[in-house]
């Protein structure tokens, strides 16, 4: 069967079952993929994009590497955006998004490895732009699944090393947290303008504030997350060990974005 | 008598004035003046010693109120006009830069009750003022595109795609800085770089059609420029959903990017 002359029919029978899967399946639940499974994932997935750049599986290689496939991540980016940003809920980790995010980063990968050596007086702008999106999209997609978030109610003067879950299930962080201040300020209307916290984590001290969370080991961050009551702060852990890539990724693509307005159009051959 | 907001009133319509003559002379001149540069970056001058004045006078950076806040934007925008007509050119981005910047300005001069108006703690942050600032010129870039995309379609002219796609490439860029520096505020606030909030997820497809609109092949053909000046009024749409029209939908509710209740 040749996969180029029939892309089309096979593309729309793979968007037609994931929104049929959709409807009748909430969600991946991404927690089972968690470290060391999503890294495995990650190697398999880097194994098959470097297989279609290398041996070009002729047609589904030449596809991925296709203006076609460009105007397809586009389009993918566009939908979900629309898609996610009308539900009341939105469903991040459905099929036809995990599918949509997973061609998005195939197809940019491959077009990276070919753009490297096309992209003559634009290979700076070219690669800090294409490989900071990887590096972004790629740890947002892959590192999901180790991304955990805790939260803690604590009175002034409390210490407590339990923390929920947004499940609701309790767990031990393996240190303690203390609420040995908070204060909040308001303005003449009564609206709340600043909260603080004084905490202090495993033996350290630190403050809290809204904009201003406080750091603790690798990847871990305290954040401050109150609701304004006096006297009350809730706590909320979150490890994300995958936000430094991240992090990468965004330096990348802001200096390419600058260069972007700083440079103008100026095309890759293909 | 301490400067402060009292003088602002007589103070900024020097700078819209310096600003509106800049942009003037700029229309005027097919090649690049010296002389609307000189008097946008007076206009910027007159801006930046009030901003030092109000500082001086508070005793801290003017960071913290509505007022402060839209001051800032009004002082970005003329420096990003003026930045983009000495760079590139563009002879009407002065007249944009400048509107945009009297908005601001006129909000804090008809509004002073604003001047006083706290900030809620998540808008208290460094990223405030680049993130919104930027995002305010990129959208002007980018309507500026789409004026030509729709004059392109209505009186079939083929001939602007390469202005369009420099106010692109601009307006893009600075969407994407915009988006970043959002991204790392939210890191700070919400935890998450990206969380698909109703916002953001209409920024992604904001970003995702403009991105397409600038990766399309460079064809002659009269229906390949009909398609993308339909894709870049399509996307600019969508960047009406991301900038007000999502606080309309129900998802609007549970967004982060709600900050009018508190």
């Amino acid at each position: 069967m040749n996969v180029c002359k029939h892309r089309w029919l096979i593309i729309s029978i793979i968007a037609i079952a994931l929104v049929t899967i959709d409807t009748i399946v909430r969600g991946v639940d991404i927690a089972l993929f968690a470290f060391p499974l999503n890294v495995l994932l990650a190697l398999l997935w880097l194994t098959g994009v470097a297989h279609l750049w290398r041996k070009r599986i002729k047609a589904a290689g030449e596809f991925m590497l296709s203006a076609e496939a460009t105007k397809i991540s586009f389009v993918l980016m566009a939908i979900v955006g629309i898609v996610l940003g009308t539900q009341a809920e939105p469903r991040t980790t459905s099929l036809s998004v995990i599918t949509a995010i997973l061609f998005t980063l195939t197809h940019l990968s491959l077009i990276t490895l070919r753009g490297w050596r096309n992209a003559k007086g634009i290979r700076w702008r070219f690669t800090l732009l294409h490989c900071g999106l990887i590096l972004l999209l790629g740890a947002g997609f892959w590192g999901a699944p180790d991304r955990h978030v805790v939260r803690m109610a604590l009175e002034r003067g409390e210490r407590s090393s339990i923390a929920y879950s947004t499940s609701g299930g309790a767990e031990n962080l393996g240190y303690e947290i203390e609420l040995s201040e908070i204060r909040t300020e308001r303005d003449d209307a009564g609206r709340l303008t600043a909260i603080e916290a004084d905490v202090v984590v495993d033996g350290k001290s630190a403050k809290l504030s809204v904009n201003h969370p406080a750091s603790k080991g690798f990847g871990t961050k305290i954040y401050i997350i109150n609701d304004g009551r006096d006297g009350y702060a809730v706590i909320e852990v979150i490890d994300e060990p995958w936000h430094y890539l991240s992090l990468v990724g965004i330096v990348m693509l802001l200096a390419g974005a600058v260069m972007m307005f700083a440079m103008g159009p100026k095309k890759v051959n293909k | 008598m301490e400067l402060g907001w009292n003088i602002f009133a007589y103070v900024a319509p020097v700078a819209v004035v310096l600003s509106a003559m800049g942009a003037v002379v700029a229309l005027r001149h097919k090649e690049r003046s010296s002389v609307a540069t000189l008097l946008s970056v007076s206009a910027i001058v007159v801006m930046a010693l009030f901003v030092g004045m109000l500082w001086h006078t508070l005793g801290r950076p003017p960071l913290r109120t509505m007022g402060e806040t839209r001051l800032w934007y009004s002082v970005f925008m003329l420096v990003a006009g003026t930045v983009t007509y000495h760079r590139w050119h563009y002879r009407w981005i002065l007249i944009f830069s400048t509107l945009m910047a009297t908005v601001f300005i006129l909000i804090n001069i008809l509004r002073p009750e604003i001047h006083d108006e706290s900030l809620m703690p998540a808008l208290q942050s460094a990223w405030f003022i680049p993130h919104v600032s930027v995002y305010m010129f990129s959208y002007s870039l980018l309507g500026c595109a789409t004026l030509l995309a729709l004059s392109g379609l209505v009186n079939r002219k083929l001939e602007l795609r390469d202005v369009i796609e420099k106010l692109l490439y601009g307006g893009i860029g600075l969407f994407t800085v915009g988006m970043l520096t959002g991204a790392l505020w939210a890191k700070d606030a919400w935890g998450a770089y990206w969380s698909w909030d109703a916002k953001e997820a209409w920024a992604a497809a904001t970003w995702g059609l403009f991105l397409l609109a600038i990766h399309l092949p460079a064809r002659s053909t009269r229906r390949a420029n009909v398609a993308y000046y339909a894709i870049v009024i399509a996307a600019f749409l969508t960047l009406q959903m991301c900038w007000y029209g999502v606080n309309y939908l129900p998802s609007a509710k549970e967004s982060v990017h709600t900050y009018n209740q508190q």
